[in-house]
């Protein structure tokens, strides 16, 4: 396939297709650097540039992508004057570690159990599990409250972990990539006499890992946002989230909550930098390398 | 074969009793409260059930999602998959498009709700520009606008990751077998039609599950943004959900919910069917 | 690219497994409570216990220690209040001290009479010694301070009057000139006290720290090269505890040293500033039994640090105790020994307090019993309620959990999705304050019980407005009871007054008069939120049809008139700002805003106004502008009958209705006792306290500057027997609630913020709202 000559006839037609694309990322990267911006900026910049919205007063809200007047006030108040902060960047990093890690136990041997086997309610479980991936929490959220207050987890980072790790939506992401090694690579393994057990250590984990990897990419921002969850299950205030610090944005605020946030969205942003060769890895690219 | 029958229920097992426990029992739970009252738990058989298909706020938000997934669904997917295509072949800056298109992913809720505030208040930057360039400002969250806003927003939101899936299931597609068709003679358009679109259709499957489940959590944002009775367009099943839990109707939310669940179920099944024909 | 990548995913996996170390870290030690993780914030779970638990609590920890109270500790031991009695002639305090001899000495002054007196205890406050300081003349004692020797020192604010007084009474005068303000101001002391070793520092209005010399009249900078200001300090030994911009540091009172202290830095996490002239403080700084050691308190407790060290520990809980009480203005902290301490007060009537706090190894750490008690917002009125049933009942721990604190992401829905879950699960609360709950749903889900037989008890001891409690039968029964009300009253010339019989019989009259006198400021300036509301309490009573649905005629009307309010004056942008500042309220939190109607027409901005009318002290300030500027003031839409905007209503939820503790507790906050405490929130609904806070009234002057910059003044006197007697009548006379639904009340405010605004018209937002109602009411 040639690189780009064929495409709908020449240059100008290439450069017509490809503006778009870059309007999209404009689109998609705006508002980051609008929030950069923004936790750069003094109160008295930020305050003048969103008042009418906040005020109802007359004119329009303007922006500076480029503070006029830089500093490093905010940061220095969210990183060094709010301990709560902190404290609550650690209970996200406790809920997120230990949902991911519970995850790569459960939710990936559920998932191959799934895609690699056939055996009595298979299909069954399948779209239960989507089906429950599905529906919204304040559905289940009564129901789910009274299990953890039997199991006495209510008020501990548990709550939240516990059904963090058996959410079905990883399951479901890892069961497409197990599904596409390929069946002849597996009875190739049980032809040399490999066990089950062995198969999934040594030929699911390594072929499925880019699968395992976007799932966990997603799990990683599903925790990282969690609001409902931590909110109902946990009273003691001392074990949120960040997703629940932010506080309401009033003007005054403004440039503080916009540096919290600029924070609060960066390990996110490390993860899919990290992850995100592999979110777009196909299947079977790994598996024509073995 | 050698595997036994049991051994996919070996591997299954931990981690369905985890769902059992965590997301099964709760789910049959809301199942029984739908067929008794909100406190004190009385059976009163399909009651609730009546109540809620004559509920009017039902019937508005029931209808506002469906529309909602209707619009947005085939959009995002079209939109995402066109990008794809075009990412895919670019040699430089494909790296960077496809990070680019993932930053809103990691963007926390509350600052995308300051965003939109700032964005398509009646007077934030928007209706600004607008007015600038002559036009008048338009009211985005308080008219049909907001609808549009919406659709917006889940496609802002969740455009990146399935340009993403889209490559990745574009990558599966041998490439051998466009090189053995340009031989033959076919086009660009044919190549597409001929080739790709059948060579991603397993990825699809995956790929309008996850959307339609994104669909879903466009409501926090919403919700934030609009409160809980937002513009009568935009006015969703998750609002209604949340404002029964306030009034403690728990027998009307989880009836609501039942029917929210077989519907989704009675889709899926039809999305599998359609797919496993193939 | 590929190398940021690598970072990036070396950086996640490193943070991941730093959290994962934390995370099993964590499960060692969570106990009941649930698991405080990181060092300093052990304190939380553990709250409530004794000092010799070792339990500790940073800054941080002590925020939160009614969500994060356990009861899971059961351990043995607890300080215990009791209130001390001053001598009859003390109706006030400014400061005390322990001294160098152990005793305990107490500034203190008789309003009446204008005399000082100096009071010593040699038992802990079990008897006094009284004695009258002689030999001062001053008007206004500013700050004081209590000397290690017994002796004191006052002053006045500018360092002209300052009086030493020896042990035994004897005042001797002296000045000291404090440095120029550099502002436009002239500079002042802002507090005084004494190092352990008898050196006097002061606090200028600067923030400056100095050592006094008053019979030299000279002062010496305590630090020279500190560059931050001081909003005030306490004292610990010869420790200058001070609070400044970026926290609390100890200074060396000798040679001026900032002595490092982390942990310390962090205690003041909120409100820096103390109220000005009032010699409160947010926090209390003293020092500790042990060496080199000190102990603060605030609202949240006592609290004891070892300088240096990386914990505090909590010793006395103030939920628990009267410290806990928000509207207490404190004073001092005194150690006597590790298990002794006293802290000097002054309650919301300026009443001194004095509370001794002893450690009782023998009752049990925390009290046994708990009595949950639910807000959506905290308010004054319920603090005071929960310190008042604490002191009744210290062996049941009043649980107060806060739906919205405000300082974080939550909305009010989700408040309240939170309490029907824990409702629904069985481990809702016991009381309910139901200020923006939806009653009606709970009353049909049978979630409240009837508080009938207990309102009606109260009824029959106190007295109760009837009509207030009318107001909330249901078929015979009720389910809430508002603690507080205000109501809706014009004030103004008389015609203007006359005309309140309806919004538009009002804004056609001032629209007249503003016709006829173009150049005059007919009405005060309003913030559209703050109009918005004054008129939704002024009329919304009427707005709700027999099904529930609202009349959208009415609606129209309400808001044509608040916008023809709004666009009668042209008012300046400072000057809406000003009412901006006073608007803070939400879901009708309670202040009086027509008591500025007086003064606003003083300053000849107006001639009249609608506002609410929340105390007899409001109707006094109204009287006072009408002796110089004449009016008067009326019941809003009196012919028809008024209606009253509650507050603080309190309900018990279906499923403690025998818990006696829960009954003790409405009946405590209904009773005569909780409900005579003055909170600027409201007339009680308690007949007995209204009596009493008849008697309670005070004088006083008020002085302001009209926009010209004239000054303008009134003297606040108390009402006479006529005037209580028509207030009374008023209150009498009011019929039924304002339109009291959360929901309603904050769809029609917002779209008719909009409206005021311009964006929409009066037709487009009363349909607005009629569509978000009907879709509300559909549900």
């Amino acid at each position: 396939m040639s690189k780009d000559g064929n495409w709908a006839g020449g240059k100008i037609g290439h450069g017509l297709c490809m503006a778009p694309l870059f309007v999209m990322a404009a689109l998609a990267i705006g508002p980051l650097l609008f929030l950069a911006g923004g936790s750069l900026m003094g109160g008295n910049e930020i305050e003048a540039c969103i008042r009418p919205v906040m005020n109802g007063e007359e004119g329009y809200a303007g922006w500076h992508f480029l503070p006029l007047y830089p500093t490093l006030r905010h940061l220095v108040r969210v990183l060094f004057d709010s301990p709560e902060f902190f404290q609550m960047f650690w209970n996200s990093m406790k809920i997120t570690a230990g949902t991911l890690l519970g995850q790569l136990i459960f939710g990936m041997t559920s998932a191959w159990g799934l895609a690699r086997y056939r055996f009595f309610g298979k299909k069954v479980v399948y779209m239960l599990y989507i089906v429950l991936m599905m529906m919204p929490f304040q559905v289940t959220m009564l129901s789910e409250y009274l299990v953890l207050d039997w199991l006495g987890l209510m008020d501990t980072l548990w709550a939240v972990i516990l059904p963090g790790i058996f959410s079905t939506f990883s399951v479901f992401i890892m069961y497409r990539f197990f599904c596409g090694i390929p069946e002849a690579v597996l009875e190739a393994a049980r032809c040399d006499g490999a066990g089950e057990w062995q198969i999934f250590w040594r030929i699911g984990i390594p072929l499925g890992a880019s699968g395992i990897i976007s799932a966990l990419v997603l799990q990683f921002l599903e925790c990282w946002n969690l609001i409902e969850q931590p909110l109902t299950f946990l009273k003691t205030k001392s074990l949120w989230p960040l997703s629940l610090y932010l506080p309401q944005i009033r003007l005054e605020e403004a440039g503080f909550a916009l540096c919290a946030s600029v924070i609060t969205l960066l390990p996110a942003l490390l993860v899919f930098l990290a992850g995100s060769d592999y979110l777009e890895q196909g299947i079977a690219a790994a598996a024509v390398k073995e | 074969m050698r595997q036994k029958k049991y051994t996919g229920w070996f591997f299954l097992l931990p981690g369905f009793l985890g769902v059992s426990l965590f997301y099964l029992i709760p789910f049959l739970d809301v199942v029984r409260r739908s067929f008794t009252q909100a406190v004190g738990g009385n059976f009163v058989g399909a009651a609730n059930y009546q109540t809620v298909f004559t509920n009017q706020a039902f019937l508005l938000a029931s209808k506002n999602t469906m529309r909602f997934a209707a619009v947005c669904l085939p959009l995002l997917l079209l939109i995402s998959l066109g990008i794809a295509v075009l990412v895919q072949r670019l040699e430089t800056w494909a790296g960077f498009l496809k990070g680019a298109y993932l930053v809103p992913l990691a963007i926390p809720a509350a600052s995308v709700v300051l965003l939109w505030q700032l964005l398509f208040d009646r007077r934030g930057f928007l209706n600004g520009l607008l007015h600038l360039t002559g036009w008048d400002g338009v009211d985005w969250m308080n008219t049909g606008a907001s609808f549009g806003v919406l659709v917006f927003s889940y496609i802002w939101k969740n455009l990146g990751y399935d340009v993403v899936l889209w490559i990745a299931g574009l990558s599966m597609v041998p490439k051998e077998v466009y090189e053995a068709a340009r031989v033959d003679g076919a086009g660009e358009w044919r190549c597409f039609f001929y080739i790709t679109l059948p060579g991603i259709r397993p990825a699809a499957f995956t790929i309008v599950v996850i959307s339609f489940l994104n669909s879903f959590k466009v409501f926090r944002e919403a919700y934030l943004v609009a409160g809980n009775y937002p513009h009568d367009d935009i006015y969703l099943l998750q609002h209604l959900f949340n404002n029964w839990f306030r009034d403690l109707s728990m027998d009307k939310m989880a009836a609501g919910a039942v029917t929210m669940a077989l519907v989704i179920f009675i889709l899926v099944c039809l999305l599998q069917k359609s797919w496993d024909k193939n | 690219m590929g190398k940021i990548k690598r970072i990036a995913a070396a950086l996640t996996v490193f943070l991941l497994v730093f959290g994962l170390v934390g995370c099993a870290g964590s499960n060692g030690d969570q106990n009941a409570g649930g698991g405080a993780q990181e060092g300093g914030t052990d304190g939380q779970d553990d709250v409530g216990n004794d000092g010799s638990g070792g339990n500790s609590a940073d800054g941080q920890g002590q925020e939160n220690q009614n969500d994060a109270f356990s009861d899971g500790s059961g351990g043995k031991g607890r300080f215990l209040e009791k209130e001390i009695e001053f001598p009859q002639e003390i109706d006030h305090v400014t400061t005390g001290a322990r001294l160098a001899d152990g005793s305990i000495s107490v500034l203190g002054y008789n309003a009446n009479s204008m005399q000082y007196y100096l009071l010593n205890s040699k038992d802990l406050g079990d008897s006094w010694d009284s004695k009258a300081i002689a030999g001062m003349e001053i008007s206004y004692v500013a700050s004081a301070a209590i000397a290690p020797d017994g002796g004191a020192v006052l002053m006045d604010p500018y360092g002209e009057a300052i009086y030493q007084v020896t042990p035994d009474g004897n005042a001797s005068a002296g000045t000291i000139l404090l440095p120029e303000s550099g502002g436009d101001y002239k500079n002042q002391i802002s507090q005084a006290g004494y190092l352990d070793d008898g050196s006097l520092i002061i606090l200028d209005m600067k923030g400056v720290l100095y050592r006094a010399d008053v019979s030299a009249g000279t002062l010496e900078k305590i630090s020279k090269n500190m560059a931050e200001e001081a909003y005030y300090f306490g004292i610990a030994g010869n420790c200058i505890v001070a609070v400044l911009g970026s926290g609390v540091s100890c200074i060396n009172g000798e040679n001026g040293e900032i002595i490092e202290d982390d942990t310390l830095k962090q205690v003041t996490s909120s409100s820096k500033e103390p109220v000005a002239g009032e010699n409160i403080y947010p926090h209390l700084f003293e020092a500790g039994a042990e060496e080199n050691s000190i102990i603060y308190a605030n609202h949240e407790g006592l609290f004891f640090h070892q300088i240096g060290g990386t914990v505090s520990e909590q010793l006395i809980n103030g939920a628990l105790v009267s410290l806990g009480d928000s509207s207490l203005g404190l004073i001092k902290a005194m150690t006597v020994d590790a298990s002794t301490y006293l802290v000097l007060a002054t309650d919301s009537l300026s009443t001194p307090r004095l509370y001794r706090y002893t450690y009782d190894a023998e009752a049990s750490a925390v009290p046994e019993k708990q009595l949950k008690v639910y807000a959506l917002e905290d308010s004054v009125v319920l603090q005071q309620a929960i310190t008042y049933f604490q002191k009744q009942n210290p062996d049941v721990f009043v649980k107060k959990t806060i739906g919205l604190s405000g300082d974080d992401s939550i909305t009010a829905e989700d408040a309240l999705r939170t309490l029907s879950t824990d409702i629904m699960a069985g481990n809702g609360p016991d009381v309910l304050i139901l200020d923006g709950i939806p009653v009606d749903s709970y009353v049909e889900k049978g979630i409240l019980a009837d508080l009938k037989g207990l309102v009606e008890e109260i009824e029959g001891t106190d007295g109760l407005f009837t009509n207030i409690k009318e107001a909330y039968m249901r078929d015979g029964k009720m389910y809430e009871m508002p603690s507080r009300f205000g109501f809706s009253v014009v004030e103004g010339e008389e015609g203007g007054a006359a005309a309140g019989d309806s919004l538009e019989a009002f804004l056609s009259y001032v629209k007249e008069k503003k016709a006829s006198n173009p150049e005059q400021k007919i009405l005060p300036p309003m913030s559209s939120a703050g109009l918005l509301y004054e008129l939704y309490y002024a009329d919304s009573a009427s707005w709700q049809k027999e099904d529930g649905s609202l009349d959208e005629e009415q609606l129209k009307r309400y808001l044509q008139a608040a916008k023809e309010w709004k666009e009668l004056e042209a008012y300046s942008e400072e000057e809406y700002n000003a009412d901006v500042a006073n608007y803070t309220f939400r879901f009708g939190g309670m202040y009086s805003s027509i008591t500025s109607a007086g003064n606003w027409r003083l300053m000849q901005m107006g001639i009249a106004s609608v506002g609410t009318l929340t105390e007899i002290d409001g109707a006094q300030q109204m009287y006072a502008a009408e002796q110089q500027v004449g009016g008067t003031y009326r019941v809003f839409k009196e012919k028809e009958g008024g209606s009253f905007v509650p507050y603080v209503s309190v309900g018990i939820a279906a499923g403690s209705a025998d818990n006696a503790d829960a009954q003790a507790f409405v009946k405590g906050m209904l009773g005569k006792e909780c409900q005579m405490v003055s909170s600027g929130a409201g007339f009680p609904v308690n007949r007995a306290a209204y009596e009493a806070s008849k008697e309670n009234q005070k004088s006083y002057s008020i002085a302001t500057s009209t926009p010209n910059g004239d000054s303008v003044g009134m003297e606040v006197v108390p009402l006479n027997g006529e005037q209580l007697d028509l207030l009374t009548k008023q209150i009498e006379s009011l019929k039924r609630p304002i339109l009291n639904d959360r929901v309603i009340q904050e769809m029609v405010i917002s779209e008719g913020i909009s409206c005021l605004n311009g964006d929409q018209s009066v037709e487009d937002a009363a349909a607005n709202i009629m569509q978000k109602v009907k879709l509300y009411l559909s549900e």
